[in-house]
């Protein structure tokens, strides 16, 4: 079979660590400032489950008295918090889990007293190269007449340093005060990336018409573990659109969902809109299973037609899923991908795509006779040697 | 007792047939060669030589119970009593199929068999349902594909 994956560097989980310019330091009744109500100030990753993410300090412990002292003695009403939850992030329709490492300063008045934040730049350096590397600012205030809003610097395992200005996605937000919420920069390249440096918005305080203001940002780092993944040859299967529609059609089938049963399987087509951007679709059609599904599209316009077996295939180190009771009598037995190549025996009776939790398959129209299926069939491994995620 | 003449004229063109190397009819019970069972013996094929370094295959393969045979013993059944009993076995595994199937692929990996019957034998799903049985036709293992 042509297998185009398991081009993985390395396997190991992704260790991460922030470290901030400046110890944060928060006082109380200094002096008052126009933002937000509630201040935060976290860094947050999202990578794989397995990753490690360390935080700048340990007094990022909520309530340990080192967390306490580092912000002085008069920090009664500091808090902090550190939180772990499983992330599904929709911009590709992957899985990635988070660390949330949060310091929060209530502030029921609606004003908060922070005098300083992390000051100076963030660093973060990654134990294995990540990829896709985009950090947007997700939550905060700056001021949009700058003059800078900072940026990222990130260094890439050859030592090139790539310098992205961040820019802001939403400049309708800016308005009469002249205060934007949000930043956004994505780094272009598809070498590995070994650290990033965040630096900061100028000016980090200023005056208003309606009182001083100060600048604040919640940062998002977002990156893959794995390099891109490679071209498979086939155009369809090379084009980012598509592999955005199969990443999205494995996620409207539920396949990380447990129990099995919630599954389902989710097809659709791919057509050339009057602009010659490729198109997909999603069927529609009532009655799916975790193990069929009812594709009916346009044949005049259509050029691609796919589907989801939402299981893991058999792997090295685990064995293939088990069909869930929905399955009809077929129930309890374990998906086999190897059998037929990938497709099931009906898959080969048409040209078609088929997505499971690891690889994607092709089965090749050319390929009449079906004792030439299984090794004609085209396999690329998706999920854990490289990422289809394109740059944001 | 006088022999059947229909079985007589059977049996000598079976061995006829045989000594060419071509298998064109087999008992009902069992469904004859074709691309299926080829395709399942190269899959068989590929468990049972799979090298050391194919963990993979070879974790599938002593989780399935295929024992490891040289390749010319996997070999497309085609005695009446061994598909009879498969396919009854076949269909306790795989109940409610409809309509019932008279007959079975059964494909010989040494002394277990590998059992299905052609296409979904449910509408709720695409796959075929394949049963790994030992010699006495006790389940193995069931896979889907």
């Amino acid at each position: 079979m042509s297998d185009l994956g398991n081009l993985a560097p390395d396997s190991k989980p992704v260790a991460v660590r922030i470290e901030s310019g400046t110890a944060a330091v928060c006082r109380r009744g200094a002096r008052q400032y126009k933002l937000a109500g509630l201040v935060v100030v976290f860094a947050t990753v999202y990578s794989a489950c397995e990753d490690t993410i360390t935080s700048p300090q340990t007094r990022l412990r909520a309530g340990q008295p080192a967390f306490l002292e580092a912000f002085g003695p008069d920090s009664t009403r500091c808090t902090g918090e550190q939180q772990m939850r499983t992330f599904y992030w929709d911009g590709t329709n992957y899985q990635f889990c988070s660390q949330t490492f949060s310091i929060q300063e209530p502030a029921p008045d609606g004003r908060a007293k922070i005098t300083e934040t992390f000051r100076g730049p963030l660093h973060i350096t990654f134990s294995v190269p990540v990829y896709h590397l985009v950090v947007e600012g997700q939550q905060g205030g700056y001021s949009c007449s700058g003059p800078t809003y900072g940026s990222v610097n990130a260094t890439t395992v050859s030592g090139q340093t790539i310098t992205i200005p961040f820019v802001n996605p939403l400049p309708e937000d800016c308005g009469e005060d002249d205060i934007a919420c949000c930043l956004s920069a994505a780094i272009p390249t598809d070498s590995g990336i070994t650290a990033v440096e965040i630096t900061e918005m100028e000016p980090r305080s200023w005056t208003t018409q309606w009182g001083d203001a100060h600048s604040s940002m919640t940062y998002d780092v977002i990156f893959d573990r794995w390099p891109p993944c490679p071209p498979t040859g086939d155009s369809l299967l090379d084009n980012q659109r598509f592999r955005d529609s199969l990443a999205a059609a494995l996620q409207k089938s539920f396949a990380d969902s447990v129990p099995l049963s919630i599954r389902r399987e989710v097809g659709g087509w791919l057509y050339y809109d009057q602009n010659g951007i490729l198109q997909a679709e999603f069927s529609t059609e009532p009655g799916s299973t975790p193990c069929s599904s009812i594709v009916t599209y346009n044949p005049t316009t259509v050029v691609g037609v796919f589907h989801v077996h939402p299981f893991t295939p058999a792997n090295e180190t685990t064995p293939g899923d088990v069909l869930p009771s929905n399955c009809g009598n077929q129930a309890g037995l374990e998906y086999d991908a190897d059998t037929w190549g990938g497709p099931s025996n009906l898959d080969w009776q048409t040209s078609i795509y088929v997505i499971d939790k690891l690889r994607v398959y092709r089965t090749d129209p050319r390929v009449t006779d079906s004792l030439k299926w299984r090794d004609s069939t085209l396999r690329a491994t998706w999920k854990t040697s490289c990422t289809w995620s394109k740059l944001h | 007792m006088a022999a059947d003449p229909r079985l007589v004229a059977q049996v000598i063109a079976s061995s006829v047939l045989l000594a060419f190397g071509k298998v064109v009819s087999s008992p009902a019970q069992c469904r004859r060669a074709d691309a299926e069972t080829a395709n399942m013996i190269k899959y068989m094929t590929v468990l049972v030589t799979a090298p050391p370094s194919d963990v993979e295959h070879i974790s599938k393969r002593q989780r399935y119970g295929i024992p490891v045979v040289n390749p010319n013993k996997i070999v497309v059944v085609t005695n009446a009593h061994t598909c009879s009993r498969a396919l009854i076995s076949y269909e306790q595994a795989i109940p409610s199929i409809t309509p019932a199937p008279t007959s079975a692929y059964v494909v010989a990996v040494g002394t277990v068999y590998v059992v299905w019957i052609p296409g979904p034998t449910s509408p709720a799903s695409e796959f075929q349902a394949h049963i790994v049985m030992n010699s006495k036709f006790a389940v193995l293992w069931k896979f889907a594909a």
